[in-house]
């Protein structure tokens, strides 16, 4: 079996991290090295030498230039035989080449994110390693990188606020908070390689892939024709973009207002959709409180934490019945979850109310017991008297 | 005095055949004897006469002045005691001392069993308040110099007992297995486990390093089985010493001279007996201790803090002493545990009397409102929510 060993020993191998151990360790990380993808892949020259001028000939190319890397990692990435053994796409360069970032490079602006921007240099690692910078909850610190960047900004008339308008978001709050697998992160709105920002015609498409219900009872309102004919972004416009917030707090914000005249019949409409919500928030509320209160007493709260839920489900249908504006079909729904949050509440109360009953009847107890204790006394004293 | 023949007089009828019947088989005046024995009565029996002589007699003697009306800890404790043996056999009908099952029974007992949660909630009251009893007793014993020559082994006795409760408490928080008991053990356990010679002791009393299934096991019998007998025997002790020595000077054996008789002594303690009932199931309608969560393995509570008589001793290891290693905190504290339980040997005053003991009462008072204060500024810590 020697052999083996000593064909491990002969074999070519390169050496170039004789001289560049900080990159090995990167490269070691990476995906790369496990499929055998060597230094020569991207920059070139000949791996077997331990001369430095033999080492760096051929086709070496060095450091490979920022306009360049998107074509060399494509060289590999864009090939579907070369891809097909790991099921990964093959569009990511064209994708890329249609983004926003692309069209600057080809223009010839080369501080745009490039492959390695995101991915890492050398330790290029796979988007289901959580060390990885487009780990889903990474992404969005990734793409903050340089869009929180004040200055770069600037020059590209972009706002820098964005990463903190997230993480402050409802979307944001979800993914890094609650590690709701389900949270967009700035991929899911803006595309992958393809990342631009959606156009205005665009935003309802965009929000629609999640919240469809919500996208087709406004396309039967009103809103839908009249945005349209003002060139207003449909979701955006009352919710915002990367600062939205949970629902139901636009209405309270009094977002309606900023189009329509205070008093105006659209914005009673407004008032009345926010009265039936936070009416409805209130009461699940407070249910909620009670039931934890009667935990620890603790009483029996038996099947109110599955109605409580039921409540909320209703009310979280009513939310996307309100965008068609018709205070008609969004009262049925508030209405059941809010009876049904105020039913739970009734059966606490009274269940509260048996308890503080104790109370009276430790007045009665404690009538008997000085009842008794007049009675040793009485006793003690006839005894003594005899 | 009836009649010292009471076979021939009462023997045809009624209780008296029954009782005559045992009489005739058992000596019944021991088992009498024996109930003395636990401070209810301080008087000393004849064995050898019938159970009914024994008791008039008993009952018509006068009052020793040391059990006098207001010095009634002693037997206070005992009642509380008795109370806390009954609840908690009525609660163990009850409870299982499993992980998976401890926090459902006792939901089950304060929720579906009848009065579950009045038994529940005294027995929690009663366990606090006979600590409460054995310090105010300990106290008592300091300031009276009750434990000067040759009363030593009433106040190790004592001290003994008052620690004893202490674990009692200790074991029977961590039964009801929620998120509040778990953590306050598991941080109580953890200052212990770095202590010299106690540590391992308590680590192989508690099953390991780590609060769990064993932990439950091995406390529960520790709290219904070990702790309770041991304070059955130190009681038993306790109120020997005192019927020896008793509790003053002038209220040594050949000085009996009360005025009141024991019939009286007996009316006064079933109207305490109602009255700590009363109080107890005030406490527990007024005052409930909450129904906590159940426990979270991977969150430590903010709140959790040790009981109130070991908040003396938190904050000022803790808060105020913080920085010192914790091998000198617990020793320490182990140290002081010693010291109080040792109290007799080491003070070498001359006397009994105030003036006698004046520094050391000094000292004493000193420790006595430093432990007083300590325990306010535990509370106020605690309400700000401060570490």
């Amino acid at each position: 079996m020697t052999w083996i060993l000593f064909a491990a020993l002969v074999q070519p191998q390169s050496v170039c991290v004789t001289c560049h151990p900080a990159e090995r360790v990167q490269l070691e990380a990476s995906v790369h090295s496990r499929e055998g993808i060597g230094c020569e892949s991207c920059h070139g020259g000949v791996p077997e030498s331990l001369d430095e001028e033999r080492a760096h000939s051929g086709d070496y190319r060095g450091v490979p230039s920022r306009e360049d890397i998107p074509a060399l990692c494509a060289s590999c990435h864009a090939d579907p035989t070369a891809m097909r053994p790991y099921n990964l796409p093959i569009d990511q360069f064209a994708l890329y080449q249609i983004s926003g970032h692309g069209r600057k490079l080809a223009e010839g602006d080369d501080r745009v994110a490039v492959c390695t921007d995101c991915h890492g240099a050398h330790e290029v690692r796979s988007a289901s390693n959580p060390e990885s910078p487009i780990f889903r909850v990474n992404v969005p610190e990734t793409c903050g990188h340089c869009h929180a960047d004040a200055e770069l900004m600037a020059d590209y008339r972009l706002s820098a606020d964005v990463l903190d308008e997230y993480r402050g978001s409802v979307h944001g709050e979800a993914l890094l908070e609650d590690a709701n697998p389900n949270a967009p992160n700035c991929a899911r709105c803006h595309g992958v390689h393809g990342a631009s920002p959606p156009g205005f015609g665009d935003v309802a498409k965009v929000c629609g892939q999640c919240h469809g219900s919500a996208r087709e009872y406004f396309e039967r309102s009103v809103h839908k024709e009249a945005m349209d004919a003002a060139g207003l972004p449909e979701c955006a416009s009352c919710h915002g973009n990367h600062a939205i917030g949970p629902a139901g707090t636009e209405l309270a914000e009094g977002v309606c207002l900023e189009c329509h005249e205070s008093g105006s019949p659209p914005a009673e409409t407004g008032r009345r959709l926010l009265a039936l919500q936070s009416a409805t928030v209130h009461e699940i509320e407070r249910a909620g409180e009670l039931i934890e209160e009667a935990e620890r007493i603790p009483l029996d709260v038996g099947d109110y934490r599955a109605r409580l839920e039921l409540a909320r489900t209703h009310l979280q249908e009513a939310y996307p019945v309100m965008h068609s504006l018709d205070v008609e079909q969004v009262t049925p729904l508030t209405l059941s979850a809010r009876s049904g949050a105020e039913d739970v509440q009734r059966e606490i109360y009274e269940k509260l109310s048996d308890i503080r009953l104790r109370r009276l009847g430790l007045v009665l107890f404690w009538f008997y017991i000085l009842l008794t204790v007049a009675i040793l006394v009485r006793l003690r004293r006839q005894k003594k008297e005899t | 005095m009836m009649s010292d023949k009471p076979e021939q007089t009462r023997g045809a009828h009624g209780r008296g055949a029954l009782l005559d019947w045992f009489e005739a088989r058992v000596n019944l005046t021991e088992f009498f004897a024996l109930l003395t024995s636990l401070g209810l009565f301080y008087v000393e029996v004849d064995t050898k006469k019938p159970l009914r002589l024994a008791v008039r007699e008993a009952l018509a003697k006068p009052v020793s002045s040391y059990a006098e009306w207001p010095r009634v800890l002693g037997p206070l404790a005992v009642l509380f005691f008795l109370f806390q043996v009954v609840s908690g056999v009525l609660l163990a009908f009850y409870y299982r001392a499993s992980p998976s099952e401890a926090y459902e029974s006792i939901r089950f007992i304060l929720r579906d069993v009848n009065f579950g949660w009045l038994i529940h909630q005294t027995h929690r009251w009663g366990g606090q308040l006979l600590v409460a009893i054995l310090i105010l007793r300990i106290v008592r014993f300091f300031f009276g110099g009750v434990y000067k020559k040759p009363r030593e082994l009433l106040w190790i006795s004592g001290a003994l007992l008052l620690l004893l409760a202490m674990h009692a408490d200790l074991t029977g928080r961590l039964l009801t297995w929620n998120q509040i008991s778990y953590w306050s053990t598991v941080r109580g356990a953890e200052l212990i486990f770095t202590l010299p010679l106690i540590g391992p002791l308590l680590g192989f009393l508690v099953g390991g390093q780590e609060i769990g299934a064993a932990t439950l096991s091995r406390f529960y019998i520790l709290h219904i089985l070990i702790l309770p007998a041991a304070v059955f025997v130190l009681l038993y002790f306790n109120f020997a010493t005192v019927r020896r020595v008793g509790l003053t000077e002038a209220a040594s054996p050949t000085n009996v001279g009360g005025r009141r008789q024991y019939r009286d002594y007996l009316y006064n303690l079933a109207t305490l007996v109602v009255l700590i009932v009363g109080v107890l199931v005030s406490l527990a309608v007024i005052q409930p201790v909450p129904f906590y969560p159940e426990i979270d393995l991977l969150s430590t509570p903010v709140e959790v803090q040790p009981p109130w008589y070991l908040l003396a001793p938190h904050v000022l290891v803790d808060v105020l002493l913080g920085r010192l290693p914790d091998l000198l905190k617990g020793t320490l504290f182990l140290a002081s545990v010693v010291l109080l339980v040792l109290w007799p040997f080491v003070d070498r005053s001359p006397g009994k009397t105030m003036r006698e003991r004046a520094t050391v009462v000094t000292i004493g008072t000193l420790a006595f409102l430093l432990w007083v204060v300590l325990t306010i500024y535990g509370v106020a810590l605690q309400n700000i929510g401060a570490p």
